[in-house]
């Protein structure tokens, strides 16, 4: 399958620290992933999105806001 | 002239006037006998028939008497049976009047009762559509709070958010994340 | 008048709700739209017929599963949507909200109200699409659904738990059935739930209002689909509709459903079907449009008594075209009922309404759930009407005809007219059997053709205010007993003597 080689495309408002980095691509591994793609969208205001494949991870404090926004 | 009898003196006196009149007693026999000829002849050849006849008119007038009779009682008869039938025609229509007007009655209370529920669901449902409107003015105004505090959220937010608070974030999520594929 | 704490208390409330987590989704982009149809690429775990959220709101149900794409009708928003948009999968299938609360409501196929009478609070779904009782969960139709109309209660009975389709031209008072027998149901303690399938807005509020004016919306749910609403909707109504059924026949309550109409449903779906590049078959239909109506009528059912005893009557509606009941849907639809109320319009313009076509309805089972008294009554009925038909076919050539078929004709006549019935005159049962037992009888022999409607509708309110004593005798769950049928034919002849007048009128009149 292709899954070998996906490549996670992780949008961050800002670029993380070491630490950070290493702790996200421990997270993608574990998901099959080798290698990581960063995006900078200072749009998504905090957090983190990640998206392997078909699946998405948002952590992001947009859609958390969205989130409040819809539930009201 | 004296000396004779009355009696002789009449008897002289009448065959004096026959002698007069020149009547002979055979005459008057004939006569006598004439006479009673023509009277039986009479009583046989008229009166007996008109007689007869004069009967019969009797009969017939009795008898229309009768049928007159008859009539009048029947007439009574026939007017106490009309009236019989008038009550109780009458008597029909009272019950058939009573019956229409218990079925009028009837239909006009269904009617208003009807229209008595008609209007009551009426008042109803503008009650309910009223409490309804009012609601929606309420989460009208929920939205609009809620949207103005999201965009100021957002405004602030983003410039107030630390690098520090930014890794503590990604680094909740991606426990969380990890957590919920492990179990 | 408005309580703002409370608006206030409200938002904070449902702050608190929001969970603070990020989650994780299933998501695919849209690749492309249009018509109403979407292909996403990705979604690779996304079942049949789930509902998938489009990003800003829309939903979509997803329809075709292929190898590197899905394709999804949208439910709403079909041009708002834009490609390269995230498409979530909610992973749930299509539900529908249930509950008593949607009693009295109009409701869109989704349970979002349409009636502007607030939010329904229930809590409750159920899935769309759900399989049908099993076999052994089946009892026997047994207990008569009682539709007011003289005509289908005596000759077409239609059992709790049968599906009879209602079919006919335009015009020819489909719905109107339908409508009458909702309205019947006000003391039979029988939920109604009407399906309206891309009707015309203003027919489906006139229906509305005849049920609100009627107060009938107190046991009757209308869901409904309107004919702009988008076609998966309309597709997804009579399912919705039966979800919300089945929730209260696993109750054991009885339940009717009436799908106005599924002429409309196919071609919705076939609308959808051409759309997702499906391949067409006979009239343009996709060749799963029989298991569309068959799936949807087989969850019709009566429950057996360890189930619970509820029941779904299904009174599907199909429209033809000049009275063509062997093109497609119908066909199909009349193999899968229990039978089908045959409408003409040429009985409706003739002024035979309800429009029934006696020789071509049928019911399949309802003939068991007839009520007693009815069902002995009534078993004469069919046989004479044929008999007056054919005799009437006869008597157009004029020939001179004895006594004997004279009556037959002058009372097939009459029953003909006893037969016709006006909208939202619904009769009870006890009326049914005193119009049967007189119109079948001697009695009507004296009351001249010209008066026979008059005669009967009379008959029964003078039955039912000065008889009220015999109405009561009649037990329609048993045999009407000599004693009893002589006594309420010597009542209507006392009423013929009130209402006609006497013998000697009654020759002239006759003449």
């Amino acid at each position: 399958m292709a899954e070998r080689n996906l490549v996670a495309q992780i949008t961050v408002s800002r670029k993380p620290d070491a630490d950070t980095e290493k702790k996200i691509m421990e997270f993608i591994k574990s998901r099959g992933c080798s290698d990581a793609e960063y995006v900078i969208d200072p749009n998504i205001l905090g957090g983190i999105v990640i998206q392997i494949g078909n699946e998405i991870y948002d952590g992001s404090l947009r859609s958390r806001l969205e989130k409040i926004r819809r539930a009201l | 002239m004296f000396g004779y009898s009355t009696e002789t003196m009449i008897l002289s006196g009448i065959s004096d006037l026959f002698e007069k009149l020149n009547i002979s007693w055979v005459s008057i026999v004939l006569h006598l006998f004439n006479l009673v000829v023509l009277t039986v002849a009479l009583y046989l050849l008229l009166f007996r028939p008109v007689k007869k006849m004069i009967r019969q008119r009797q009969e017939n007038i009795r008898k229309i008497e009768k049928d007159n009779a008859e009539l009048s009682e029947e007439v009574t008869r026939l007017k106490n049976s009309t009236e019989e039938v008038l009550a109780e025609a009458k008597k029909e229509a009272a019950s058939i009047h009573e019956n229409a007007v218990k079925v009028a009655e009837r239909k006009a209370d269904d009617i208003l009762a009807d229209a008595k529920r008609k209007a009551k669901d009426l008042v109803e449902r503008t009650e309910t559509e009223m409490t309804q409107e009012r609601a929606k003015l309420a989460t009208e105004i929920e939205k609009q709070i809620a949207e103005v505090s999201v965009s100021v959220a957002e405004k602030v937010i983003g410039k107030e958010i630390t690098a520090q608070e930014d890794k503590k974030l990604i680094e909740e999520s991606l426990k969380e994340w990890s957590v919920e594929k492990n179990g | 008048m408005l309580d703002l704490t409370k608006i206030g208390k409200n938002l904070k409330e449902k702050i608190a709700e929001v969970s603070e987590t990020g989650d994780s989704h299933n998501t695919g982009r849209i690749i492309y739209s249009g018509d109403g149809i979407v292909r996403i690429s990705g979604l690779s775990g996304v079942k049949y017929n789930e509902l998938l959220n489009v990003k800003g709101g829309y939903r979509a149900l997803a329809l075709n599963l292929e190898e590197d794409s899905v394709g999804a009708v949208l439910f709403s928003g079909e041009d708002k949507v834009r490609f390269g948009d995230y498409v979530y999968a909610t992973g749930s299938t299509a539900e529908m909200k249930v509950g008593e609360e949607l009693l009295g409501r109009i409701v869109n196929p989704l349970g979002e109200p349409l009636d502007g009478l607030g939010e329904i609070h229930s809590e409750k779904t159920r899935p769309v699409e759900f399989p049908a009782p099993a076999i052994m969960d089946r009892g026997k139709v047994n207990k008569p659904l009682q539709t007011g109309i003289l005509a289908i209660d005596s000759m077409i009975p239609i059992g709790r738990g049968q599906r009879e389709l209602i079919i006919g031209d335009r015009q020819t008072g489909k719905t109107a059935i339908a409508v009458d027998t909702i309205l019947n149901q006000k003391e039979e303690n029988v939920i109604c739930i009407y399906v309206s399938i891309g009707q015309k807005a203003s027919s489906l509020s006139k229906t509305v209002n005849v049920l609100r004016d009627g107060g009938a919306m107190k046991y009757t749910c209308i869901i409904c689909s309107t004919a702009d609403d988008s076609a998966p909707m309309q597709y997804l109504a009579p399912y919705s509709g039966c979800a919300l059924a089945e929730y209260f026949m696993y109750q054991g309550k009885d339940v009717l459903i009436v799908y106005d109409d599924l002429s409309k449903h196919a071609v919705a779906y076939r609308a959808m079907s051409l759309l997702l590049k499906r391949p067409a078959g006979r009239e343009a239909y996709p060749g799963d449009v029989f298991y569309l109506h068959s799936r949807l009528l087989e969850r019709a059912a009566k429950l057996s008594a360890e189930k619970g005893g509820g029941s779904i009557t299904a009174l599907p509606i199909v429209e033809t075209l000049a009275g063509d009941i062997s093109a497609y849907i119908p066909t199909n639809v009349i193999s899968i009922t229990d039978g089908q109320i045959y409408l003409e319009s040429e009985l409706f313009n003739s002024g035979v309404r309800p429009a029934v076509n006696v020789g071509l309805s049928v019911s399949r089972v309802g003939g068991s759930a007839q009520r007693k008294a009815v069902r002995r009554i009534s078993g004469q009925l069919r046989i004479n009407l044929a008999q007056y038909r054919e005799l009437a076919i006869f008597m157009q050539f004029g020939s001179d005809l004895d006594a004997e078929t004279q009556k037959i004709l002058s009372r097939g006549a009459k029953l003909t007219n006893v037969l016709k019935q006006r909208r939202y005159l619904n009769y009870s049962v006890k009326e049914m059997i005193v119009l049967l037992l007189t119109v079948q009888s001697h009695v009507v022999d004296s009351v001249p053709e010209k008066k026979i409607g008059e005669y009967t509708e009379g008959l029964l309110d003078y039955f039912r205010i000065n008889r009220a004593d015999l109405m009561e005798k009649i037990d329609p769950d048993a045999e009407v007993t000599e004693e009893l049928s002589k006594d309420i034919l010597a009542a209507a002849e006392e009423y013929l003597n009130y209402s006609i007048g006497d013998n000697s009128q009654r020759s002239i009149n006759d003449v």
